[in-house]
């Protein structure tokens, strides 16, 4: 309700003392204030703000009935809140009040008086006309929650959490390293006390980690917050550690095992670590972390999952057992993989773009190998003590049959493979030739099936001709899974294909792979250009043909066989006939004696992507030719199906459900080519594996899709980065050693030879460690506790707290830039806190003061001013840097007794016992020399100048150019904001000043607190400061919450939004663009309704209805119109 | 050598230093010394830059305009580019150099510079005899130190008698006029 | 009062130099700030600007830039966050589309759309502020007076 009563207006004029009255004639004004309508006093005083001057305001309401204040003077954001209580004081209601600025916007700004008092005249008219419109307001009042969060896990934030977690209250601190501390933890003593810092951080971290009141979120970050003062949401993500923090002991036995290597950022690169690391002992919590950035590019490019990455490393440490173990979990056949997988993920290796990608087949080959060789055909896992009553059938002892036998006979299913075959093994029995990969070794890999349990029946065919599918399911099999392969050859269907002579690929190399004698005679054409093809040339020749060419219809680039395979059939004398197609075969007397082609050329590209070839008319010819062999391509045999119900594709291959791999017949699975259409061993076994987990999941009645086959899964890590961070030497794969082709043609043992051992560990070593972790999993063996889960998720918890302290401290300065001082350059020169590692007892030295080779450095010289005091990077001094320095001093002179030259500026000693200091590191020798270093070289002008770096700097003081030789130099770098602070800053609602320090409310009065009311800042965070000075901004910002905790409740800015149901039609707009969701639509009168409790006043909604139904309080249209006619008329 | 009163409204009157597009900035100077530290040319200069511009700036123009800095700066930019108070130090020798230049030479470096203008002027190409005439009126000391350099110099046949003059002589006279207009000279 | 006001102005013009005058909505958490700054950090600026305060940029209706034309201020500053900044999320780019709206509207109107500025200056801004205001004031002061000065009261 509304009352429309007359304004009775009283309006005082500040002098604030002569800030106001030295530019603006303050009677004038008053005087003008005295004669605007409604105005029924007008005063002026030296101090409106002072108790005298609020006591004015306060009689003259009771006196003469005041219902409407104004006061001009300072900004409302330093008093408004003042005045207003003098109202409320005084009974009025504080919102019927009204400010003026007229010093910030007025006296200060304007040179000439009269125009100030003309604008003072203004400022004052405006808001006398627009108090009369003011309406009184109820302010809000929310309670606090009194939990706080704690931003930043540093000094600050362990001393805010301590001091509020004291008063009773709960705390959760985040921090986003895998240990509190920050960066007091790296040093090694602290100044002017020499303190150690270990000894004085440690005891308030193991606070922090034990309070009952501190809830302890590290290697977390805050991921979002919203709501207000008192009541804030906070999203907190746990990023995933994969060690357990409730198991975990710290005993570090992990470390042993783990075959990583990565660079340490806690020892700024100057150690390594491994992938599952403490930042430093005295952690807290005290436990592991597993640096596990996603997964590595080669273990996403297999098609079968396999974690190339896993294996390569533990080659790398001699671990081969473990290798050929972890390789078997995910595939089977590791000898013949590594002899004939494309390798896919050799495409994908980093290291590509690093000298050339690691030889991971040829490693797999090495371990297989050496597993045989050592511990022989012994089934690397453990059979279940119990097998299942649940039997498969699988069709087809090829890969994909193999696999899923094999991977669910260690589950302990029975599986019985059918083959119709006389031999299991499918292609790499029948079709890759011996000397690629020979049959003894597919027997030994199948010998490793059996022992699963698998039992393999030869000479059954399975379809039509045999047994049919009923029959298997009547025999008691629960599923049957369907891996013919594609065996069956394409024909041409040209004249003359039935001739003598003429052989198809898979046919001839079943019968060389038989033993069975071919003869071919010395002229022999194999049509096609897939690898089939280059196999049964390369068969040829061993056979004994003199001239074998391969004829291709396409060009060279669109060949689909192997380019090595290409490479090794040419080196081997096959000779290449691109372009060229037969178009018939001629014969005498039923056998073949001519091939007539025909010259092509290359087209538009068709559904293969691949360009077509289109004959040239008139450009046949004829070759007289022995023998001919097609490899045109092969299909699956699925005709022998068709009885069975089982829907088949248009190019003969069997339809499945591409992610269970279930035929459209319930209970029949089928993968390998036999779905896929002639691909890879790889892919088969992939698909094999992938069979076993649905048809268990279906054989035990489990939902196929409840969850998806990959249960653990990371994305690629990004290859660019990796190369950025790691430390490596460009350097070659090494090369395989390969039999000479001359010799190598005359029979047919094999052509690559395995890796030495130590050919392979060196090139094992070559792995850039990726994706950091490589899931090899021997920290797992090693973990007593079973602490370790490599597939823990990140998790994101939810809390609720009323206040926020902002923590999140500083990082260095880096003056890679700054090539003048050498830094990543030459070898000594140092970081302020890279030196500090140095210097701390579990860093690079132990503790020793000793350059890159050792030796204990005789003269020292410590810069400072790096990046700071400067307008080419940061134009603020940095605080610290003169006392760090001189710390080092005296550390430098303590343990090596080393000379010191410290090159400054200005020595800026401010503190406690700081100029003390500074004269007892005068006392110890140190020489100080004045003059902002300009150069650090090597670059010698006389003897005792050679082998050392020599600092350039002009000593002004005595006004000469000084050229120091020295043995290691200390760039003493400056502060900046921290990673992220800007991201916080959002998170939070808070803003960073030109530098990245967040900005405090007042710089002189309120340094924690933000003009986000609930918001503190403490530490670094706000400005570089030493050890002392942010402990006391800790205590003031916990303090700050305190107080807000012990008020209990707190009044929020009333002047929220408004909407009139008469005049709103429902229209929405505001509802769409509130970025707050604080309007709500309520349907049942058709129009929208503001949520006070979440509404924030930005006005926006009010801009935007178009029917003007809505009003913000206190900024409504009636108040701005009222004000602008003040001002303007 | 000067007085040891201190005019620190003085450089307010330096005009043309005050000129130059952040020459004012000159009143920043922390003294660091990064410029001496970094010029190559430091050692052979009365005083470094840093010292310099502490007597620009306590008004000790006798000394300042006397000295052989700005003459033997190399314009190399070093200082310029690592000065943390970004004052533009090689911008402000040039002006030195004119206001230097405008008082009268009185130093050694400033009559070689002159004798080097006045021999260009002439032919538009630099005749060496000319210039080093020129020099040794005013600075004859020099004269007779390097006697034995030009006799070596006479023999080696490394000395020019005649000088081509520019073909387009009249082309690089208006460029002087212009830029002589340009810098306030007549 | 009024007259007395007329006086001066008549005074000033008569003077031959025109006085143009502004309106600024300045947003209270950043440029207000800023203006604030400008004053703490005595910055001198013509005072031709006279400050509104709003919330948020995004308060500024249209109708107010209209209304504030038409009463007869010859320019219009509008500054809100910069971009990214703004304490309510996403208010100034509310504020910018609108503005821009706004300056089309005047141009139909016979209005120079120019008379109308929309400027981001955060809270540490000051110098900017000062730098801002001088700027307009100038721009405003080569436009000349607004033609539309006292056509119609809202």
């Amino acid at each position: 309700m509304i009352r429309r009563e007359e304004p009775r207006i009283g309006v005082y004029i500040c002098h604030c003392g002569i800030n106001i009255s030295y530019k603006v004639d303050v009677e004038e004004v008053v005087d003008f204030a005295s004669k605007l309508e409604h105005v029924v006093v007008a005063r002026d005083y030296k101090f409106m703000c002072s108790n005298i001057g609020q006591e004015l305001i306060i009689n003259d309401i009771k006196e003469y009935g005041l219902n409407r204040v104004v006061v001009a003077s300072c900004s409302p954001r330093m008093h408004e809140k003042t005045f207003r209580n003098a109202c409320k004081k005084a009974g009025l209601n504080p919102y019927l009040f009204q400010m003026a600025s007229i010093r910030e916007l007025v006296s200060w700004v304007t040179e000439d008086e009269r125009e100030a008092t003309e604008k003072a005249k203004d400022y004052v008219e405006a808001a006398v006309r627009r108090v009369a419109k003011h309406q009184p307001l109820e302010p809000r009042i929310v309670d606090i929650n009194p939990n706080v969060l704690v931003i930043g896990g540093g000094i600050a934030g362990m001393q805010a959490a301590l001091e509020i977690a004291e008063g009773g209250k709960t705390v959760y601190l985040v921090e986003r390293e895998p240990s509190i501390g920050g960066h007091m933890a790296k040093f090694d003593k602290t100044f002017p006390t020499l303190d150690c810092a270990a000894c004085i951080l440690t005891p308030k971290m193991v606070s922090v980690g034990q309070h009952e009141n501190i809830k302890l979120f590290t290697y977390s970050e805050v991921e979002e917050v919203s709501g207000y003062i008192g009541n804030f949401d906070v999203k907190i993500k746990k990023k995933p550690r994969y060690v357990l923090e409730d198991k975990c002991t710290g005993c570090s036995e992990c470390i042993k095992g783990c075959p990583v290597t990565l660079p340490n950022e806690f020892e700024y690169g100057m150690m390594d670590r491994t992938a599952i690391y403490r930042s430093f002992p005295q952690a807290v919590p005290n436990v592991f972390v597993i640096d596990k950035e996603g997964f590595s590019p080669c273990r996403n490019a297999c098609p079968a999952g396999l974690n190339a990455h896993g294996y390569v490393k533990l080659v790398s440490v001699g671990k081969y057992e473990e290798a050929f173990k972890l390789i078997m979990e995910r595939v089977i056949f590791p000898a013949s993989l590594g002899r004939a997988c494309p390798a896919f993920c050799e495409e994908e290796c980093t290291r590509c773009l690093a000298g050339g990608h690691v030889q991971i087949r040829a490693l797999k080959r090495f371990v297989a190998d050496w597993y045989y060789e050592n511990v022989g055909v012994k089934l690397p896992v453990e059979l279940p003590d119990v097998q299942k009553d649940k039997r498969v059938a699988v069709v087809g002892a090829g890969p994909a049959g193999l696999a899923c036998a094999y991977y669910l006979a260690i589950q302990g299913y029975p599986v019985t493979v059918y083959e119709a075959l006389e031999k299991p093994g499918g292609m790499l029995r029948y079709a890759i030739p011996e000397y690629r990969l020979p049959n003894q070794l597919v027997d030994k890999e199948i010998e490793l099936i059996k022992q699963a349990g698998v039992e393999i029946v030869c000479n059954t065919p399975v379809g039509e001709g045999g047994k049919s599918i009923d029959e298997l399911f009547g025999e008691g099999y629960k599923a049957v899974f369907l891996a013919i392969g594609a065996h069956r050859d394409r024909t041409m269907g040209i004249p003359g294909e039935d001739l003598r002579g003429i052989y198809t690929s898979i046919g001839f190399l079943r019968r060389v792979n038989r033993g069975e004698k071919v003869e071919l005679g010395d002229k022999v054409f194999v049509v096609g250009g897939g690898n089939s093809a280059v196999d049964a040339a390369r068969v040829a020749l061993r056979l004994g043909s003199k001239e074998v060419t391969i004829l291709y219809r396409r060009s060279r680039v669109e060949m689909p066989a192997f380019p090595e395979e290409v490479e090794a059939a040419e080196e081997e004398g096959v000779k290449l006939q691109i372009l060229t197609n037969p178009v018939a075969f001629h014969g005498e007397d039923g056998k073949l004696s001519e091939v007539e082609c025909v010259r092509m050329e290359l087209g538009e590209p068709d559904e293969s992507g691949r360009r077509r070839p289109i004959p040239i008319e008139g450009s046949n010819f004829k070759v007289p030719a022995d023998s001919v062999i097609l490899a045109i391509g092969q299909a699956p045999e699925s005709s022998v199906f068709k009885q069975e119900g089982l829907e088949i594709n248009r190019d003969g291959t069997l339809w499945v459900d591409p992610e269970t791999l279930a035929t459209n017949r319930e209970g029949v699975f089928a993968g390998g080519d036999a779905t896929k259409g002639p691909s890879t061993i790889v892919e088969a076994i992939g698909l094999g594996r992938r069979a076993a987990e649905y048809i268990r999941r279906y054989v035990e009645g489990e939902d196929l899709r409840a969850k998806p086959y990959e249960e653990h899964w990371l994305e690629t890590v990004d290859k660019e980065e990796v190369l950025r961070r790691r430390r490596y030497t460009v350097s070659p794969p090494t090369s395989l050693v390969k039999r000479p082709s001359h010799e190598r043609i005359k029979d047919f043992k094999e052509v690559e030879a395995t890796l030495s051992e130590e050919a392979a560990l060196a090139e094992a070593k070559r792995c850039l460690d990726c994706a950091g972790c490589c899931e090899c999993r021997q920290c797992e063996l090693l973990c007593e506790a079973q602490a370790i889960d490599h597939h823990m998720k990140e998790e994101i918890v939810e809390v609720k707290v009323g206040s926020i302290i902002v923590a999140t401290g500083f990082k260095t300065f880096d003056p890679t830039p700054l090539i003048q001082y050498g830094y990543k350059r030459y070898p000594e020169v140092y970081t302020s806190i890279e030196f500090e590692r140095i210097n701390n007892a579990a860093g690079p030295t132990e503790g020793q003061i000793r350059m890159k080779d050792g030796r204990v450095p005789e003269r020292v010289a410590i810069i400072h001013c790096v990046g700071s005091r400067d307008e080419n990077t940061n134009r603020y001094c940095s605080r610290v840097c003169c006392m760090y320095s001189m710390k080092f001093a005296h550390l430098v002179r303590e343990k090596t007794g080393a000379e010191v030259f410290e090159f400054y500026i200005d020595i800026r000693a401010p503190g406690k016992m700081y100029e003390e200091f500074y004269n007892r590191l005068q006392e110890e020798g140190t020489h100080f020399i004045r003059g902002k270093v300009a150069e650090v070289t090597d670059v010698a002008m006389s003897p005792e100048e050679e082998g050392r770096l020599i600092v350039v700097a002009e000593d002004t003081l005595a006004g000469k150019v000084r050229r120091i030789p020295v043995d290691m130099v200390i760039l003493s770098v400056g502060l900046q904001a921290a990673d992220g602070a800007e991201e916080v800053a959002h998170l939070v609602g808070i803003s960073q000043d030109q530098d990245g320090w967040f900005i405090e409310l007042h710089p002189k009065l309120a340094p924690v607190s933000t003009a986000s009311d609930g918001v503190f800042i403490a530490g670094c965070c706000q400005g570089p400061k030493d050890i002392p000075d942010t402990v006391s901004q800790a205590s003031g910002a916990a303090a700050e919450a305190l107080s807000l905790i012990m008020r209990g409740q707190v009044e929020v800015e009333a002047a929220t939004s408004y909407i009139d149901p008469e005049v709103c039609v429902g229209c929405q707009q505001c509802k769409r663009i509130c970025m707050y969701s604080a309007i709500d639509y309520d349907p049942a009168r058709g129009v929208c309704v503001v949520n006070e409790a979440i509404c924030k006043g930005c006005g926006l909604c009010a801009a935007t209805c178009p029917n003007k139904a809505v009003t913000t309080k206190h900024f409504n249209n009636v108040e701005i119109f009222s004000e602008l006619e003040g001002i303007l008329l | 050598m000067g007085s040891n009163a201190l005019n620190t409204s003085a450089i307010w009157g330096l005009k043309e230093l005050l000129a130059i597009p952040g020459g004012d900035q000159i009143i920043k100077c922390i003294q660091c010394g990064t410029c001496t530290g970094s010029c190559p040319m430091a050692p052979v200069m009365d005083y470094g830059p840093r010292r310099l511009f502490a007597l620009v700036k306590g008004g000790d123009f006798d000394e300042v305009f006397s000295s052989n800095t700005y003459w033997i700066c190399a314009s190399c930019y070093f200082c310029t580019v690592r000065c943390p108070r970004g004052i533009k130090i090689t911008d402000i020798m040039y002006a030195l150099k004119r206001m230097a230049q405008a008082r009268g030479p009185q130093e050694k470096a400033a009559y070689m510079y002159n004798a080097f203008k006045e021999a260009v002027e002439g032919k538009g190409r630099l005749s060496e005899l000319k210039m080093m005439q020129k020099y040794y009126k005013k600075v004859p000391m020099d004269a007779f130190k390097n006697t034995s350099l030009g006799l070596k110099l006479l023999a080696k046949g490394r000395l020019e008698f005649k000088v081509e003059p520019l073909k387009s002589l009249e082309g690089f006279r208006r460029v002087i006029e212009k830029a002589k207009q340009i810098e306030g000279q007549s | 009062m009024k007259v007395e006001e007329e006086r001066m102005k008549n005074e000033r013009e008569t003077e031959g130099v025109f006085e143009p005058k502004i309106v600024g909505f300045l947003c209270y958490w950043c440029s207000y700030t800023a203006a604030d700054l400008a004053g703490v950090s005595r910055m001198k600026y013509p005072p031709n600007l006279r400050v509104m305060r709003v919330m948020c940029s995004s308060r500024v209706d249209p109708v107010f830039i209209i209304k504030a034309l038409l009463d007869g201020a010859d320019g219009v500053l509008v500054a809100g966050c910069h971009p990214g900044d703004c304490h309510y999320q996403k208010g100034n780019y509310y504020a910018r589309r609108k503005i821009a709206l706004t300056k089309r509207l005047l141009e139909s109107l016979g209005l120079e759309p120019e008379r109308v500025r929309l400027s981001w200056i955060a809270a540490s801004e000051g110098p900017r502020f000062a730098e801002v205001a001088k700027e307009f004031t100038e721009r405003i002061r080569q436009l000349g007076p607004n033609p539309a000065k006292g056509a119609l009261f809202l």
